[in-house]
């Protein structure tokens, strides 16, 4: 009896050692009044289940507390850092400031003390009128940014006509770019009638007059190009906006920081181009606001191509006109992964020709000869098509095509170029060119004439499809 | 030689103050947090009346099971700088156990075993006559 008594309590002992095995440090042995060798077993078992259990729950405080460290460890880096950004803010923003003050405090004296012609008093007010506006502009920022990071921004959704808000912006700008000697282009995704969408008209205003001006006033010579085409992503429908610049270009590093508040990158700081940092900042904010995002594409002293999208909701009156395009137009095929080869010397066109065709593909290659063509033709055998330029350096494109056309005849190669004259047509049909475009090419045309050949099959399409058909 | 001067019940517990500055603890039961810090604050506070230090004999021969968190508090009571000695006896193996896992989360050296009261007494008083 005693026996069969003890069996059980030393399978209680094992039984708990094999929970506490399993990790399940709740168990507890019975310990009885006996107080004899079992019960000092059972009672060291438990005071160690006790001692397991505390350990684990230490080590899980430990755990926490170093997670916590860590995190404390980065708020104070981010404390420190966003410390030193409002000192260099603090200290560009007195520089802002100082400086328009400096000429109306400046002119104002002088206007004041001497006796001045009539002419020189209207250039010195002139000047003062424009540091003034300065000043405004400094001022405006810092409204703007407290306005934000207080949370008393919203949104105030009206119908915008897109094509007008740019036309505008582009009249703007026009003579200040003119004085820059800088060609000021605007590329408009939508016609008129369509271009029309529910948004915050004054917050995406205020976000592209920032971006153009920035790229007018990082950009010595060259161009700056802005626009908006419509994009199809992961389901959703988007109106993207670009102002592409040749200016300073922004370093990888800085890239990853323009957008925070009170930073610059420092190529402007070095240059001393006037500005507070928070225009990028504020547009961010605003972007975010509009539901959509804000970033940069820039080559450190090539340029930089900021981007910003909105999203278009079902309702609006772009969507729907976007859709009955999509149904009549485009949507027939889906192109969107098909790989598109743009040749074209000049970055002008070959950059209208890739903005016109991403609506077809977002997947568009651009050689700026008929080698680069020829080698980019190699290199991409999932290639859809190609639309080639003829008078091209280093190598024409018509030798490119011959080229071409010794490897495949499948690939569609329509040319595009200024060659007009009686015969060229045929001289180009005869090397291997599907179609011809006339320069200037004509947006409805060349999409129609290159969604034609992509609806036809590429040498991709045709070889996935004739593979499908043997299995 | 150690009489007893008066007698305190705390649980199941029960405290003696006997004369050489002793405070001598039965146990009963188990050893909770809650009593084991009533306890030293019960101690502390009669250690605090003695004119020199004061030491403990404690039986455990009843002795239920000390939480860590109540062995962390035995670790402070013969800290404490009113603590002499700390003499625990108990004839049974589970008093054994009990007290090694005392002196073990301890490891002081004013704090021993005894298998009975006699020679846990005799090593409190040991050297007091020099």
């Amino acid at each position: 009896m005693t026996n069969k008594i003890n069996q059980d309590r030393i399978e209680a002992i094992t039984e708990a050692i094999i929970k506490v095995a399993r990790g399940d440090f709740s168990v507890q042995v019975p310990v009885t009044d006996k107080y004899d060798h079992i019960d000092a077993l059972a009672m060291g078992i438990n005071m160690m289940i006790d001692d397991l259990k505390l350990k684990e729950e230490t080590d899980k405080e430990n755990e926490q507390i170093k997670l916590l460290n860590k995190e404390l460890e980065e708020a104070k880096l981010k404390a420190e850092e966003s410390e030193r950004l409002k000192m260099a803010f603090l200290a560009n923003m007195s520089h802002e400031i100082r400086t328009p003050m400096n000429g109306i405090l400046g002119f104002a004296d002088l206007l004041k003390s001497h006796v001045l012609p009539e002419e020189k008093k209207l250039e010195f007010i002139g000047l003062i009128e424009k540091s003034g506006n300065r000043m405004l502009d400094i001022i405006n920022d810092i409204v703007d940014i407290s306005r934000i990071e207080s949370k008393l921004v919203t949104k105030n959704i009206s119908t915008v006509n897109i094509n007008d808000l740019l036309e505008q912006q582009y009249k703007f700008f026009k003579p200040r770019a003119k004085q820059k000697e800088l060609k000021l282009s605007l590329h408009k995704g939508l016609p008129d009638e369509n271009s029309v969408l529910e948004t915050d008209g004054q917050k995406l205003n205020a976000v592209l007059i920032n971006l153009v001006n920035n790229a007018i006033k990082y950009t010595k010579t060259g161009q700056v190009e802005f626009g908006y085409a419509i994009r199809q992503n992961d389901g959703q429908t988007k109106l993207e906006f670009y102002v592409r610049d040749t200016g300073i270009g922004i370093s990888k590093e800085d890239q990853a920081l323009i957008f925070d508040r009170f930073t610059r990158s420092k190529k402007a700081d070095m240059d001393a181009i006037e500005g507070t940092g928070l225009g990028l900042a504020i547009s961010k904010a605003y972007v975010e606001i509009l539901d959509g995002k804000i970033w940069v594409e820039s080559v450190e002293g090539e340029g930089s191509v900021f981007y910003f999208d909105v999203p278009v909701t079902e309702d609006s009156k772009m969507y729907q006109a976007v859709r009955q395009v999509d149904k009549t137009d485009v949507a027939t095929i889906d192109c969107a992964g098909k790989k598109i080869l743009v040749v074209e010397d000049d970055p002008v066109s070959g950059y209208f020709l890739k903005i016109a065709l991403q609506g077809l593909s977002n997947n568009i290659l651009v050689a700026r000869d008929g080698q680069e063509a020829v080698d980019m033709f190699m290199d991409n055998p999932d290639l859809c098509l190609i639309l080639m330029d003829i008078s091209l350096p280093r190598m024409r494109g018509d030798e490119a095509v011959k080229i071409i056309r010794k490897t495949n005849t499948e690939i569609p190669i329509i040319a595009q170029t200024a060659y007009c004259m009686e015969g060229d047509k045929e001289h180009l049909k005869a090397i291997g060119c599907n179609d011809y475009l006339g320069k200037p090419v004509k947006m409805d045309l060349l999409l129609k004439t290159v969604q034609n050949y992509m609806e036809r099959g590429c040498t991709r399409c045709l070889k996935y499809k004739s593979s499908n058909v043997e299995k | 030689m150690n009489r007893e001067i008066s007698q305190y019940h705390i649980g199941n517990n029960t405290y003696t103050i006997r004369e050489g500055n002793i405070i001598h603890i039965v146990t009963h039961g188990d050893f909770p947090v809650e009593l084991a810090l009533e306890i030293k604050n019960f101690c502390l506070a009669q250690a605090g009346k003695m004119d020199g230090k004061c030491s403990y004999l404690v039986d455990l021969t009843n002795c239920g099971k000390n939480d860590p968190a109540a062995r962390e508090i035995w670790k402070e009571i013969s800290n404490d700088a009113s603590t002499n000695k700390v003499a625990t006896f108990g004839m049974n193996p589970v008093a054994r156990v009990i007290a090694n896992f005392v002196i073990g989360t301890y490891g002081g050296v004013n704090m021993r075993l005894f298998r009975n009261e006699k020679d846990a007494l005799a090593w409190i008083l040991e050297g007091e006559d020099q």
